[in-house]
């Protein structure tokens, strides 16, 4: 080799190399954030009973955008059921720690529309105890958005225990109910509900210290309702996708050699 | 007497033997109807005059009168009058009926065929049918699935070729009833194998008992008037040799390497008994063999099962030995074109996160059921945390890209890249495989849009060189706007976007998709990338685009919220079916579907009977779908049976770019046809289609004669069956005492003053009768 083409060569290379960077810095950070998950929550009633954890949006993306590949933006969507934006926002999030009045025909319509199309619903009571009046008000109404159904427990095998972490324990601020409970149309859960105050375990206040402190369970049961928390949020984007056969194995394998 | 009175009266009577009334105001059913109204009326109206008088007297004037004007109303609308005809005797007519059918050229025991036996038989008894003749009227006539007349002279020199493609002797004897109207006939010879098709089998092989006693009835009334019946057996089953495929059945499409079946059913005739090879050809190559084991009269059913390899249009044949003596090598042997798809469709999935755009379009590619989708996603990138002491508490799988790229690309169908930069993943080398796998193996990519793609960097340098756009070098490759969509040219054309069929309703369908927000702008389209939809803010910017780089096809949409078209959509309207249409179609036309070809030669049908009229044809269209008007075409054969390629014919520009190739084909069998297109002296395309040529009937399939049939005919018509060559004259028939009227003179019996007077006293007679019985 002559060295004007060593010459040529490496100036091409170090072209490359910088443009290579560039390049990849622009994909890191884009000039515009873009986010592929969005926190909307379900605002119902005359009163603030849906917004039991108002800044669970914020510490959400948070978890998400640094322990996961998807940007997920912090802003809290607030959103009524019969909303035309309502068809904007697969993922919808209902809480609340009291008893509500019924919801509205229309409101009830429109949420079995919009589950229909492909939306995934996670309930949560904030209220962290069974038979709370969230929870009968909750049942009553979905009774009617799904006549002739009934809530299921979640089976410890269904993808939302393996979707990101490998999650084998239901909690949240609390530890009151072991299941998550679900609503199926053919092989997708199109609604979850906790009755552990899921949202509660992650809620940070001012600053970034968390609002309550998980009981009984303390930051070893916080860490499993985060990890659960991701979980969902990454089965209502992949849905199945970790029931791939390709899975499978990994999975089952990784399941044998967890540390207990 | 009555002639003397007649002659008394005046009127001339010599030539005349029959005194009729005749009616002239009967013409059709309402006249009848008009009379009958007309009786209603007068009952009425002397019901309501008789009921309430008192004496029977009265009630008998009133009646009597009634009666009376009733006759002479009826007079003045039948407007009879005595006819006066000459008459003249006829003979009874007897038909012939000569089955003309394809199964009577079968050669029986003496060499001659079945219907030179029939034809001998007739010139053998020509002397029996003579003297019949004296006394009967003999008509001939041929049959098959049609009845058709012979010329009288035909016992003359009796010549007949029974070319019919079904023998239906029941038909044929009502439309001889039909055509002879109400006269009766003393009765028909039928001469015939009685290799029926038609109804009498069905009769004949009714299993429900009920049923069959109900359609013999049936037949019985249908054969009333026919006279008797004498069927005539020609032909003899003592020496037909005949092997014979029965039945042929299968799917109408094929796939590759799944098993498909062929099931083929044999039938043996007369001394042929033993195991035979039944075989299963692919175009000329012998793809299955297998051997059925036959006994005289006895049909087999057997299945040639293969897996076909190769996706396409193929004619295939089922072929039988044949054999020394056989009746029929026609039956020996069956072609039928078959269309092999490919069987599943599989997909390597590659997400760069996780996304709404990613979860619907998987949940749409998990819908279709061809589909056999690898995923894989990338849920964690280097800088992120997920804070676990080990990797054993997360259920990612490591990202096989070493096996993906160096190894399994081939066996894939297609390789989605959704919001993918793979630089973090593996070496820029993979990315040339995946150029290669497109452009040197004919894979198929869709590329979709997102923060992660369409990256200026050398690492996709492969991947720039086969999508339909060049990237830019400076600018933001994403962005953030209300996008309103153009529809264009080719994209109207184009069958992944002409999704309404309609111009203007694809057009509206497409601008109204106004829910989409972010995308990949700065796009360069290359020259020979054919734009579907476009951003109309900035009108040359592409948002859905198609190349074919070499041997492959790629599709390009340069956006990550199409999936609020589907998920908007269904909340608006309650239907996505537009979007899953899209992504269906897209697949369809990069998996190189044959309908979605923009050269395509084809026809209406694709099969068609020996001599039928058939055409093909030729669409041509450019890559963005078209039509290419005024091309040079032509048309070659590829593959025709022995000798009987048909000769070179012109295209002719029907409609914009689609071209007719008028054909005839005339032996059966299959052929291959290829046709180009050329224009200034560029190569357009070319295409071929596959034609089978074959009779539809089912009369070659069974050669057995039926004497069964014949004799159920025979008990039900009166008659009996005879057996060629058995003599005629134990045939027996009634003469009908038949005479036709030859002349007649009429003389009308109410066209008199008289007649109307009396019609009209009787009327004034009785309305002055209710005034004085002081009647309403």
């Amino acid at each position: 080799m002559k060295r004007r083409d060593f010459v040529k060569i490496s100036a091409a290379s170090l072209f490359g190399s910088s443009l290579g960077k560039s390049a990849w810095a622009q994909f890191q950070e884009p000039r515009t954030k873009k986010y592929d998950f969005f926190f909307a929550q379900a605002v119902y009633g005359k009163n603030l009973n849906w917004n039991p954890r108002p800044s669970v949006a914020r510490s959400l993306a948070s978890i998400v955008s640094s322990r996961t590949s998807v940007p997920a933006s912090p802003e809290r969507v607030e959103i009524k059921l019969t909303d035309k934006e309502l068809f904007s926002y697969p993922f919808l999030y209902l809480s609340g720690q009291d008893a509500f009045e019924p919801f509205s025909d229309e409101e009830i319509q429109k949420l079995r529309r919009w589950i229909d199309a492909g939306g995934f619903l996670l309930a949560d009571d904030a209220m962290g105890e069974p038979d709370s009046g969230f929870d009968q008000s909750f049942r009553r109404e979905l009774s009617r958005i799904f006549p002739g159904e009934k809530l299921n427990a979640v089976p410890s095998d269904h993808t939302v225990f393996q979707s990101y972490y490998l999650v084998d324990k239901v909690a949240g601020r609390k530890a009151a109910v072991p299941n998550l409970w679900g609503i199926d149309r053919g092989d997708l859960t199109v609604l979850m509900y906790s009755q552990n105050d899921l949202a509660g375990a992650i809620e940070q206040g001012p600053g970034s210290s968390f609002r309550f402190s998980p009981e009984p369970g303390g930051e070893a049961q916080r860490e499993m309702a985060i990890r659960l928390w991701v979980n969902i949020v990454f089965y209502a984007l992949c849905a199945n996708y970790k029931k791939d056969l390709i899975h499978i194995p990994f999975i089952s394998e990784r399941r044998k050699h967890r540390p207990k | 007497m009555i002639f003397k009175i007649l002659e008394i009266l005046g009127i001339e009577t010599r030539g005349y033997d029959r005194l009729l009334i005749h009616f002239a105001g009967i013409n059709n059913a309402a006249s009848i109807g008009v009379c009958a109204a007309l009786v209603a009326l007068f009952a009425l109206s002397a019901w309501f005059m008789v009921k309430p008088l008192a004496g029977a007297r009265r009630k008998i004037l009133i009646l009597g009168l009634h009666f009376l004007a009733l006759i002479f109303a009826l007079a003045l609308f039948l407007e009879p009058s005595l006819r006066l005809a000459k008459t003249r005797k006829v003979k009874s007519p007897i038909a012939v009926l000569m089955d003309a059918s394809e199964s009577m050229k079968v050669k029986t025991d003496s060499g001659s065929t079945r219907i030179a036996t029939a034809l001998d038989w007739l010139k053998k008894n020509r002397d029996y049918f003579d003297s019949l003749s004296s006394d009967y009227e003999l008509r001939f006539y041929r049959f098959d699935e049609k009845l058709k007349a012979l010329p009288s002279a035909f016992l003359e020199a009796p010549e007949l070729s029974a070319e019919g493609s079904q023998t239906e002797i029941l038909e044929a004897l009502l439309r001889l009833k039909s055509e002879t109207g109400s006269g009766p006939l003393a009765g028909v010879i039928i001469l015939s194998d009685g290799a029926d098709r038609g109804e009498l089998a069905q009769i004949a092989t009714a299993q429900d008992a009920r049923l069959k006693a109900k359609a013999l009835k049936g037949l019985e009334k249908d054969l009333q008037g026919l006279g008797r019946i004498y069927p005539a057996l020609a032909g003899s089953e003592r020496e037909l040799k005949d092997l014979a495929l029965t039945g042929l059945t299968h799917d109408g499409y094929g796939f590759v390497k799944n098993p498909f079946v062929v099931v083929v059913k044999v039938r043996a005739l007369g001394d042929i008994r033993g195991e035979f090879p039944v075989q299963l050809f692919q175009e000329d190559k012998l793809i299955v063999t297998k051997t059925v084991n036959l006994e005289p009269g006895k049909e087999q059913t057997l299945e040639l099962e293969f897996k076909p390899d190769q996706v396409g249009r193929f004619l295939f044949k089922v072929a039988l030995p044949v054999l020394e003596g056989e009746a029929s090598a026609e039956n020996n042997s069956r072609v039928f074109p078959l269309t092999i798809l490919r069987d599943r469709i599989r997909v390597l999935y590659i997400v760069g996160n996780p996304s709404w755009d990613e979860k619907f379009l998987r949940r749409t590619l998990e819908k279709n059921p061809a589909v056999d989708l690898v995923s894989f996603y990338i849920l964690r990138e280097p800088y992120n945390n997920p804070k676990v002491g080990s990797d054993y508490e997360l259920s990612l799988i490591p990202f096989p890209v070493d096996k993906l790229f160096q190894e399994e690309l081939p066996n894939f169908d297609l390789v989605i890249f959704q919001n993918f930069f793979g630089m973090n993943y593996m070496p820029s080398s993979y990315i040339g495989n995946l150029r290669n796998y497109i452009t040197d193996k004919g894979g198929a990519l869709i590329y979709i849009g997102g923060p992660r793609a369409f990256l200026k960097n050398p690492f996709n340098d492969p991947l720039e060189e086969i999508l339909p756009v060049d990237f830019e070098f400076s600018g933001s490759n994403y962005k953030f706007a209300q996008l309103s969509l153009r529809l264009t040219e080719s994209g109207q054309q184009h069958p992944i976007t002409n999704l309404a069929g309609e111009p203007l309703e694809n057009q509206n369908l497409w601008e109204g998709v106004k829910v989409l927000e972010n995308y990949n702008p700065v796009l360069r389209v290359k020259p020979d990338a054919v734009v579907l939809v476009a951003h109309k803010q900035e009108n040359v910017a592409p948002l859905i685009a198609v190349r074919e780089p070499g041997k492959g096809r790629v599709l390009m949409v340069a956006t990550d919220s199409l999936w609020k078209w589907k998920f908007e959509l269904e909340g608006e309207s309650g239907s996505s079916r537009y979007y899953q249409l899209f992504w269906e179609r897209a697949l369809r036309w990069l998996m190189r579907d044959p309908e979605m070809k923009s050269v395509s030669l084809s026809s209406f049908r694709d099969r068609f009977q020996p001599g039928e009229d058939s055409s093909l044809f030729f669409s041509v269209q450019d890559s963005s779908y078209h039509p290419i008007s005024g091309a040079t075409v032509s048309l070659s054969t590829l593959a025709a049976p022995e000798g009987c390629a048909p000769s070179s014919v012109p295209g002719e520009e029907v409609s914009p770019g689609k071209y007719q190739f008028k054909l005839t084909l005339n032996c059966p069998g299959g052929y291959r046809f290829a046709a180009a297109a050329q224009k200034d002296g560029a190569v357009i395309g070319s295409d071929q289609a596959i034609l089978a040529v074959e009779k539809e009937s089912k009369e070659m399939e069974d050669l057995s004669l039926r004497p069964d049939l014949l004799e159920l005919l025979a008990s039900a018509g009166d008659g009996k069956l005879l057996k060629l060559p058995d003599a005629p004259d134990q045939l027996k028939f009634p003469k009908l005492q038949l005479e036709e009227i030859v002349g007649a003179k009429d003389f009308p019996l109410w066209n008199s003053w008289l007649s109307f007077a009396m019609f009209v006293l009787l009327f004034g007679a009785l309305w002055a009768l209710r005034r004085y019985f002081s009647l309403s």
